[in-house]
């Protein structure tokens, strides 16, 4: 028999009661696993979302029926829901534009305030009241940086698919076409056309796959308005801490359609604006639930269109060279202006030579063309007989005012001229005209009617086409002293 | 004797004092004229002539006894310079749609003069007016046709002619500086001028084995065996590029609005429009396509090219077509090559190792 002492029962008590008060502790702190505290909501921070293009789209109807294979069509400046463009202001030129039920056709001009010209006739003809549907689709990148370090959750960006206040109903915000009280689905049930990827955040997690889900199945709604919902998960042992992008549809086809004018009354420049959510969630996939949210804006707002018209101009310049320069393969003997080639005293026995620089520059559709002549061979009309400095034959075999021919030799006398096309890219100076091909100084005498020395290359607007008009002259000792003179004339023209 | 001498001495002293008089003036006269020379010789340098002139072309279509104008816009980059408009007709110098300008020597004769004015008092044909350097003027042309001008086209070029205000009187070759704008008169008394067009040439450029008028043996085998194909041959890796000749065979100008298609048996197809360029009356244009080819990289097959287009966009339509073959020559004949190598040197190895 064990008898204890009243020392050892007191020991035996005070341990009892240690172990029930720990006991009852983990009970009560197991209690609160069975209910546990939500977290404290916080806003996720630097939220943005930047449109690919932030016009508005059109969606109005017909003023009057339009028959098969006319192009013409009238807007109706007074349209009822859910046609809210009312003018031609908001459509551009060649935008592509449905009306009924004919495939879309680019716009030609715009006639009017409502009336435009498309570039075809209509196949199908189309009735009074008919819609007019131009969409405008936009990549929405979203950026936002998480409050709450959450492991294993996502990200969910809401945008307004559509309200059904204010007089607005459910036009089908996923039926490719745009409506006037939200964004639209491109050409897909459910949006799941639309692409969705995330990035950033951070390491030590990885993004799946995003999903879109259209207002009408995600069925999340604040007031009266609904939301497209669009979503990224992320798995991983770190949560996302820095900041994450969003990128809503990339390729065409697959982005959302901004919406339609909200209303007829709208003054030009005046924004649509429309909120939207982003949401960290944390949870399991089957309940998720919003930790953080912040709410941004997105501003749609109507084209301003922008028309300039450049008038078709022709512009030629001259200009005198310098001496000592090299063109066509010679260094210039004397210096030219714009108006004159002083050649100056002439030898028998070498070369003389000189330059100037033709410049020309046209938007004309078709380009340009440069042609030289002279008024008459190099005379001296002072002295009786008026004796005159022949052209130049050039070679054995002849150049003409047509064809050119080697220079090199000084036995053949004359004034004559060789061409230096200087443009980096295109071809001022036909090639057979040039001072370099086949040769190294390919030139011909000017003759009385007009040559082509210049031209568009391939023929159409040209900015500063460039050549240098080379002039090579020698005399025989037999030329009878005296000042001799003529006149080139350059005349530049756009072709017809 | 000592007087003489001294007498000798001051006029030796005078002498001396008027030649280096005469020196020092003549340097003087002569620095002058070097500095003068120097002067307008940096001076004449920076010239420039620059015009430009807006619009390059103008197109008109007006009934006899009626009247229109024209806002010109000459403006002057360059110098200061006088100005002389003249009026000239002009006809096509090629298939390209430069112009051979007629009229600009004295001895040619200029018709409808008298159709053309200016509403600007200090200008008219033939009589200079001075353009300042950087001005931009307004020229206002007034075309007036005669109520017994038959129907028909009118061409002509509005030229601007400089005429050089010389500082030094310079021999040697002058320069005269011309810039035009083209006018095209359709001269109709019901607005609606009969159009009328043909496609005079439509065919693949470059083919292999096309005719030729050139001479040379290969040239000559090329010709014949073109005969012998019924169709054009191409190399895979070529693009495909078109000539296309299109004839006004009427008496008032047209621009082709239209396209030119090509299809492959395999279901490549790709289109060019073609560019709305002026065919003027009985007159023959190359026409350029507005929009480069989007052929594809690699072509196989036969193909058929067709154009279509209508004079002007109300006009009748013209059409023509061709067909070409495109195979990989070059590929094949590469291949070819290699292989030929490839057994030549493998049989040459096999009879040194034999020996």
């Amino acid at each position: 028999m064990i008898v204890r002492s009243g020392a050892m029962k007191r020991r035996s008590k005070l341990a009892a009661k240690i172990v029930l008060a720990i006991i009852l502790a983990a009970q009560f702190y197991g209690a609160s696993f069975l209910s546990p505290k939500e977290l404290e909501s916080a806003n996720l921070t630097s939220v943005s979302d930047t449109l690919s293009n932030n016009r508005l789209s059109f969606r109005g109807s017909l003023n009057g029926a339009v028959a098969a294979g006319s192009g013409v069509i009238e807007i109706n400046s007074s349209p009822t829901l859910p046609y809210t463009s009312s003018g031609s202001a908001s459509l551009m030129g060649n935008e592509n534009v449905k009306v009924g039920t004919n495939v879309p056709i680019a716009v030609k001009t715009i006639d009017t305030a409502t009336r435009v010209t498309l570039a075809s006739g209509l196949t199908t003809a189309a009735a009074s009241g008919q819609p007019i549907i131009a969409t405008v689709s936009a990549t929405h990148t979203l950026k936002f940086t998480p409050a709450s370090a959450i492991t294993n959750g996502a990200f969910r960006v809401l945008v307004q698919g559509y309200r059904t206040d204010g007089g607005y109903s459910n036009y089908d915000s996923g039926d490719g076409l745009p409506d006037p009280n939200g964004f639209d689905c491109t050409n897909g049930t459910n949006c799941n056309s639309i692409t969705v990827t995330c990035s950033g955040g951070g390491s030590g997690f990885t993004f799946q796959t995003g999903t879109a889900t259209s207002a009408a199945t995600a069925n999340i709604s604040v007031g009266n308005t609904y939301f497209h919902a669009f979503e990224c998960r992320y798995y991983g042992g770190t949560a996302p801490s820095s900041e994450v992008t969003m990128i809503i549809g990339t390729a065409a086809g697959t982005k959302i359609i901004n919406p339609s004018p909200a209303s007829t009354t709208r003054n030009p420049g005046q924004a649509d604006t429309y909120n939207f959510r982003a949401r960290h969630l944390y949870g399991t996939v089957q309940s998720y639930a919003t930790a953080d949210e912040s709410i941004g804006t997105i501003g749609v707002v109507e084209a301003v269109r922008v028309t300039a018209t450049v008038a078709p101009i022709l512009t030629f310049t001259v200009t005198g060279v310098a001496a000592s320069i090299s063109t066509c393969g010679q260094t210039t003997d004397v210096a030219t202006t714009v108006n004159s080639v002083p050649l100056g005293t002439l030898t028998t026995s070498s070369f003389t030579d000189a330059a100037q620089l033709l410049t020309v520059s046209t938007n004309a559709a078709g380009g340009y063309s440069v042609t030289a002549s002279e008024s008459a061979a190099l005379t001296a009309w002072n002295i009786t007989g008026t004796p005159t400095i022949p052209d130049t034959t050039c070679a054995v075999s002849p150049c003409t005012v047509t064809t050119t021919a080697d220079w090199t030799s000084t036995t053949y006398k004359g004034f004559g001229y060789a061409l230096h096309d200087i443009n980096a890219t295109n071809d001022a100076v036909t090639d057979s005209l040039e001072y370099n091909t086949g040769g190294t100084y390919k030139a011909r005498p000017f003759g009385l009617t007009a040559e082509q020395i210049m031209r568009a290359n391939p023929a159409g607007p040209v900015d500063a086409d460039q050549a240098y008009v080379c002039y090579k002259a020698i005399v025989s000792g037999t030329q009878q002293a005296g000042d001799y003179e003529n006149y080139v004339i350059y005349i530049a023209t756009a072709t017809f | 004797m000592q007087i003489s001498k001294s007498i000798s001495n001051n006029q030796i002293n005078k002498s001396k004092k008027r030649l280096s008089f005469i020196i020092f003036h003549l340097s003087l006269i002569g620095l002058f004229t070097i500095g003068l020379f120097v002067y307008f010789s940096e001076a004449a340098k920076a010239q420039t002539f620059s015009l430009g002139i807006y619009p390059p072309l103008l197109e008109v279509m007006i009934m006899p006894g009626k009247s229109v104008t024209q806002d010109y816009q000459l403006s002057n980059s360059g110098d200061e310079t006088e100005i002389t408009a003249q009026i000239v007709k002009f006809k096509p110098a090629d298939e390209l749609g430069n112009v051979s300008l007629r009229g600009l020597t004295s001895d040619e004769v200029r018709p409808h003069q008298g159709w053309f004015s200016f509403e600007n008092a200090e200008i008219a044909l033939g009589k200079p007016f001075l353009l300042k350097t950087g001005e931009k003027k307004q020229i206002i042309l007034k075309v007036k046709i005669p109520e017994e001008t038959a129907e028909d086209d009118y061409y002509f070029t509005l030229l601007f002619s400089t005429q050089p205000i010389s500082k030094i009187a310079l021999l040697g070759t002058k320069q005269a500086g011309v810039i035009g704008s083209n006018i095209l008169i359709t001269v109709s008394k019901d607005g609606q001028p009969v159009k009328k067009g043909e496609i005079v040439e439509f065919r693949l450029l470059d083919c292999y084995f096309e005719p030729s008028e050139k001479q040379g043996s290969s040239r000559r085998l090329g010709s014949y065996i073109a005969k012998l194909l019924p169709f054009c041959l191409i190399d895979s890796f070529d693009k495909p590029e078109f000539l296309l000749r299109v004839k006004n065979t009427g008496r008032a100008f047209w621009k082709p609005f239209g396209k030119l298609k090509t299809e492959g048996l395999l279901g490549q197809k790709w289109e060019q429009d073609l560019r709305p360029d002026n065919i003027l009356a009985d007159s023959i244009r190359q026409i350029n396509l507005a929009t480069p080819s989007a052929s594809p990289s690699f072509l196989i097959g036969p193909y058929r090219a067709s154009v279509e287009f209508k004079l002007d966009e109300d006009g009748p339509q013209v059409a023509a077509q061709t067909s070409f073959l495109a195979l990989p020559f070059k590929a094949i004949f590469a291949l070819l090559t290699i292989v030929l190598l490839v057994v030549t040197i493998k049989s040459v190895i096999k009879k040194r190792s034999k020996r």
